[in-house]
């Protein structure tokens, strides 16, 4: 499927702001899985400096400095991407045999996905998680059915809130709560599969939302998305999407696009930064999916959305 | 630590005075089981017991190099060493040296704890440890490279991925970033102890921001000071050498080599180790600056100067990695620099250590590291480790489990959130019980714990001073070595022959300053030649002379800024204080002009807290009140509180100032505060005892402005400070006298004399006026006079002059910021006392008081007065906006989801 994405962050600052530095993780991926058409990252105002590099994990960032004082700073971040058909391995790895192979002794081997069995900032290693996931874990069970049972259970178990949890709320208080947002759900998925000494990442994204029945497709009301994903050895990281309770590999679906991937959302915050000045500041974020249909320009993007928020 | 044995010789009537510290040091005995440093044996001769003469204890001793230390000092007395052991404390306490035990700004700081006697390491163990620590810093660099890069070690299942991406302290930031200069590391520290064995054990190691440094120093110049002859005649092998090699190593790493701009990064004075961040800065010639002092622009690294931004091409840091540069690691870090890992990616610029190695601190590394020094070296290590159980491995938590009583628990990622955090855990000291419920947490979270054999540390002759009855004696305590490697431009390597040696208070066995250890010096002798170098020629070229001339921080300059506003205004309290203490028991203590001038005064400058009686209502609640806020630093402005804030003003600018200056002021202040404190205490005549301690303190104010005025380079720095000065001269003076005016406190002839003595004018005045006691003589010399510093036309003129000169303006140019300051020239004598409202134009509106009605002429004055006061106030806040501002706006981070 080929995806238009734009992705329109401003801030409203006040008083100005004398300098800025960000750092923006907006670029999506451009691998194997899915391929990035076109790409354009518009600052405004224009950046004193700016850069691209990739990070550990493969992932773009870009980084841009503005040294004028300024009220505003408005990116937009537009991406065609075509992505490909997801579906669910055949894979009956038992989860205590994954278990093992991550842990160390003389001799083992070393497998990359290693990295993503450690507790990270926010996702935390806490004993609530174990509890909570262990009904999904009966010995012999197959890791595969196990971490979709966990998804289920999440999708099941919690209430979505949009106004219910803050950019860094920690995983355990969504738990405690049984409601969050799709940021939340993704961390919940991750430590869970991790207290139990499985390897589990964070994918941050998009999707392609359908338009109410007999309605116009509404400029900016999407927002950008998270979900989890596990590793299966054999088979590779299969995406699970607790929010939506959809599962594959490489993404949950062809209507899903990776923007970036780490051990949470710390690691790809879509942006971060450290601004002199402006104590306080508004900010808006619009997201635009929509296929592509013909090769039309980028559409005008309605900034609607009044808050910092993910689906 | 076990009880310490002396046992004296049998009671002799000569008395204990008499005892030599030769004779001390040969019946010395070390607790059972640890090395005995000084005798050279794990157990001992038993001299005492078994009746032992002097002399064959003594031949023991004498195979040590410590029978040569003490041959120098044996015919020594417990007084002559107790005497030493004052002298070296007085020594530490006049130098500053202090260590924060606390990191509120109220917490005291504890000065430095250093023992008598240094650690003496001779020739060849000092070989030994040497070639160990060369091939474990090699070898550290190599673990480095690799983690930073190809990860090959982690492939080869050498390390676990648990101890490198497990570790908070890995930094995925830094992957692939391969720094300018090529090396990752530049200083490392290790710890060691001896064992009963006589050989010596590795427990950690320190790369991310090691103390250290600074301190050995200190303690080298005190001890060997003390006991120099000894110090000569052993052949102490020289420190100065190993400093100038990691100067000019990180020189030539450095993007502009020798002609590059190096600074130390101090996360700021509230760090426990701030003194030693400041000490070494300046022995190594390097920038003291704090995060808010640096700034990136364009991926390159600036500091913030009076002047403008100053490029910097490298960082000595001491700020731990994590907050380094809230952009990308720790969002509410207020120690960094936005952008720094930006800057050190794009090669532009150097920090030792590279941020990332905080991994190799873990204890659990220990145990991996043989089979790594074989992988990456090729060599079997030297210097072994104490044997250490990382107990994620499950066989080495079984070893482990079924030791615990011999070994000591450890947190394999001390410090780091979400993990486990406790301080280290002695088996041996643990009931069954403890022990058993240790044992269950390490099998639920095995990685969280790393467990290490227990082993006694060697024990060091310490001189104890007189304490609860007991006499002053020799005591052995254990002690920890660190050594320190640091970078060499031509052998890579090279290990600072010295250290800082800890030691153990009494009762326990790890030592650790935070737990109330002490230090010694570290004595590495040599059967070479002792190496002379020194640090005091670095090498300057006119560019680099020039350069450090200039470089006054936005953050120093705010500092330097309110020390003079706060000295000034300390003897401002001060001098009002007295005159209200003495006017209340003086001659004259009815005279109700003068008392409501005092009270107004006192009130204006917060010397009692508001809602406290006037002196005119009721004199003893006011004067109580007056003198209970003399000592303190909280609710009023006073004497106290001011010297505080001297303080911490002269804190956060420690490096500028001389020893003496330092030193003056923490005596003022300190003194100041114990003597009050003991005034409430027992208090008979208050107030005489308080006019005491305030003239005393005078006296040292005096020499704090003497400091000032005579002992600082006349640079920007030292300008602002003066302007600092002379801004609150100018509000509190035009204040006083208008109040004066007002309160018609000049038409008694006490009122006048108090006028004139706040002014500190009184003896200028009756030089050239005797006992008259005209108001006309009186404006000419406090408002007039150019010649006296105390008239408001001299500071007027001496504040015009410094802003205009820091601003750069052209001589006999006033820069916009000086002509704010009310232009003395303009003021005349005549003009000034004409009494009669309706003879003069008045400029502006006349003072807003209430009954302003009823008080006397001097309008013109009396607005002359106003707007000085008004330019106070005015001239402060644009000072701020013009030069320190960007150093302190804040820092905030935003993000997105």
């Amino acid at each position: 499927m080929k995806l238009l994405i734009t992705h329109e962050t401003v801030y409203d600052y006040q008083p100005v702001v004398e300098t800025a530095q960000h750092m923006a993780y907006l670029t999506p991926r451009d691998d194997d899985h899915q391929q990035l058409i076109g790409h354009t990252l518009i600052i405004t105002p224009e950046p004193a400096h700016r850069s691209v590099t990739s990070d550990v994990f493969g992932n773009k960032r870009s980084f841009f400095s503005l040294q004028q004082p300024h009220r505003q700073l408005s990116v937009v971040a537009t991406s065609k991407v075509q992505t490909c058909a997801s579906r669910l391995p055949g894979n009956l790895v038992d989860w205590e045999s994954t278990r093992e192979r991550f842990r160390y002794r003389a001799g083992n081997a070393f497998d990359p996905a290693n990295e993503f069995v450690f507790a990270s900032p926010m996702a935390p290693s806490q004993p609530e998680f174990a509890d909570y996931a262990r009904a999904s874990f009966p010995p012999g069970q197959s890791l595969l059915l196990a971490a979709l049972d966990v998804m289920h259970r999440i999708h099941h178990d919690f209430t979505y809130e949009s106004q219910s949890t803050e950019v860094n709320t920690p995983a355990a208080q969504a738990l405690v709560q049984r409601k969050g947002v799709c940021q939340d759900f993704a961390h919940i998925f991750i430590a869970c599969l991790r207290s139990l000494g499985l390897a589990a990442r964070y994918v941050s994204g998009y999707l392609l939302t359908a338009p109410p029945p007999g309605m116009a497709r509404l400029r900016g009301s999407d927002a950008s998305h998270a979900w989890g994903s596990v590793y299966l050895p054999g088979s590779g990281w299969v995406d699970m999407d607790p929010t939506n309770d959809r599962a594959g590999a490489p993404s949950p679906g062809e209507d899903y696009v990776t923007l970036a991937i780490g051990r949470d959302f710390s690691d790809v915050s879509p942006m971060r930064g450290v601004i002199y000045g402006g104590a306080n500041h508004t900010l808006r974020v619009g997201v635009t999916v929509e296929p592509v249909v013909d090769e039309a320009l980028p559409c005008k993007v309605a900034v609607s959305d009044d808050r910092n928020e993910t689906s | 630590m076990e009880k310490i044995q002396v046992q004296a010789s049998s009671p002799s009537p000569a008395g204990a005075a008499e005892v030599r510290l030769g004779e001390l040091a040969a019946r010395l005995r070390c607790a059972k089981g640890h090395f005995d440093e000084l005798h050279g044996a794990l157990k001992p001769i038993d001299a005492g017991a078994s009746g032992a003469t002097f002399s064959e204890a003594y031949g023991a001793l004498s195979k040590r190099a410590w029978a040569g230390f003490f041959a120098e000092f044996g015919d020594q007395t417990r007084a002559d060493m107790n005497q030493r052991s004052a002298h070296l404390a007085r020594q530490v306490r006049d130098n500053g040296i202090t260590y924060n035990v606390y990191t509120d700004e109220d917490g005291p700081q504890r000065p430095w704890s250093l023992d008598l006697f240094p650690l003496i390491v001779e020739p060849h163990e000092w070989r030994h440890i040497e070639h160990g620590v060369l091939q474990r810093v090699r070898l550290l660099e190599r673990i480095m490279a690799d983690v930073c890069g190809p990860q090959r070690l982690l492939q080869a299942g050498l390390v676990p991925p648990a101890l490198v991406h497990g570790h908070p302290g890995y930094l995925r930031a830094m992957h692939g970033v391969q720094p300018v200069g090529a090396r990752y590391l530049h200083v490392a520290a290790f710890d060691m102890a001896r064992g009963p064995d006589g050989h010596w054990w590795l427990i950690g190691q320190r790369t991310q921001a090691p103390s250290g440094l600074g301190y050995l120093l200190e303690n080298r110049l005190s001890i060997s000071a003390q006991f120099n002859s000894a110090f000569d005649k052993l052949k102490v092998q020289r420190l100065a050498a190993t400093y100038r090699a990691l100067m000019d190593s990180l020189h030539a790493n450095s993007p502009l080599g020798a002609d590059a701009h190096l600074a130390l990064l101090t996360p700021g004075p509230y760090n426990e180790t701030y003194f030693e961040h400041a000490y070494l800065a300046r022995y190594l010639g390097l920038t003291l600056v704090e995060g808010n002092d640096l700034l990136v622009r364009d991926e390159r690294l600036y500091l913030k100067t009076l002047k403008g931004l100053v490029p910097v091409h490298g960082l000595l840091k001491r700020v731990d990695d994590q907050y380094l540069d809230p952009l990308e690691l720790r969002a509410d870090s207020k120690l960094g620099v936005p952008g720094l890992l930006q800057a050190i990616r794009a090669g532009n610029v150097l920090v030792a250590n590279a941020p990332g190695s905080a991994f190799l601190e873990s204890p659990a590394l220990l145990g991996f590291l043989p089979a790594l020094s074989r992988h990456l070296l090729g060599e079997e290590l030297c210097l072994p480790a104490l044997p250490t159980w990382w107990c994620g491995e499950n066989s080495a938590m079984f070893d482990a489990l079924a030791r615990l009583r011999d070994c000591v628990i450890k947190p394999t990622y001390p410090g780091a959130p979400g993990h486990a955090s406790f301080d280290a855990v002695l088996g041996a000291r643990q009931t069954q019980q403890a022990l058993d419920e240790w044992a269950g947490r390490i099998a639920q979270h095995p990685q969280e714990h790393t467990v290490q054999l227990y082993m006694p540390f060697s024990q060091m002759p310490t001189w104890q001073c007189e304490r609860n009855g007991n006499e002053a004696t020799l005591v052995a305590r254990s002690v920890m070595l660190r050594v320190f490697a640091v970078a060499d431009p031509t052998l890579g390597w090279r290990v600072l022959p010295g250290g800082l040696a800890r030691v153990a208070s009494s009762d326990q066995d790890i030592t650790s300053m935070q737990r109330g250890g002490s230090s010694a010096d570290v004595w590495s002798l040599t059967d070479g030649e002792v190496d002379r170098t020194t640090m005091l020629h670095p090498h300057l070229t006119p560019e680099s002379l020039l350069q450090r001339k200039r470089l006054v921080t936005s953050r120093a300059a705010e500092s330097l800024f309110w020390l003079g506003r706060y000295s000034e205004r300390a003897e401002n309290a001060l001098r009002l204080a007295r005159l209200m203490l003495e006017s209340l028991h003086g001659e004259d203590p009815n005279n109700t002009s003068l008392l409501t001038w005092l009270g107004q005064m006192a009130q204006a400058n917060t010397l009692v807290l508001p809602g406290v009686p006037t002196p005119l209502q009721a004199p003893h609640v006011f004067e109580r009140a007056l003198i209970d806020s003399l000592g303190s630093s909280r609710g009023a402005t006073s004497v106290g509180f001011c010297l505080r804030a001297l303080k911490l003003a002269a804190a956060g600018v420690r490096e500028r100032l001389s020893q003496e200056h330092w030193r003056i002021i923490t005596r003022a202040e300190e003194s100041l505060f114990v003597r009050f404190a003991e005034l409430e205490h027992h208090g008979s005549s208050p107030v005489q005892q308080a006019l005491q301690i305030l003239s005393d303190t005078s006296d040292q104010l005096a020499a704090i402005t003497g400091a000032q005025t005579d002992r600082m380079a006349r640079d920007d720095g030292w300008r602002l400070l003066s302007i600092g000065r002379h801004i609150e001269r100018l509000g509190f003076l035009a204040n006083a006298l208008g109040l004066a005016l007002r309160y018609r406190t000049l038409e008694s002839d006490s009122g006048f004399d108090a006028v004139i003595e706040l002014f500190d004018s009184a003896i200028t005045f009756h030089a050239q006026f005797q006992q008259s006691r005209d108001v006309a003589a009186l404006v000419d010399l406090l408002v007039i006079d150019r010649d006296n510093p105390r008239s408001l036309s001299w500071v007027a003129h001496t504040l015009r002059g410094r802003l205009a000169k820091l601003a750069g303006s052209e001589p006999n140019e006033l820069s916009a910021l000086a002509l704010k300051v009310p232009d003395p020239s303009a003021w005349g004598l005549a003009q000034l006392c004409a009494q009669a409202p309706d003879l003069i134009t008045s400029i502006g509106p006349a003072p807003s008081s209430p009954n302003a009605a009823q008080v006397p002429g001097y309008d013109l004055l009396q607005e002359v007065l106003q707007r000085c006061w008004r330019a106070a106030f005015e001239v402060s806040d644009d000072i701020s906006a013009t030069y320190f501002s960007h150093a302190g706006l804040v820092n905030r981070s935003v993000g997105t989801q």
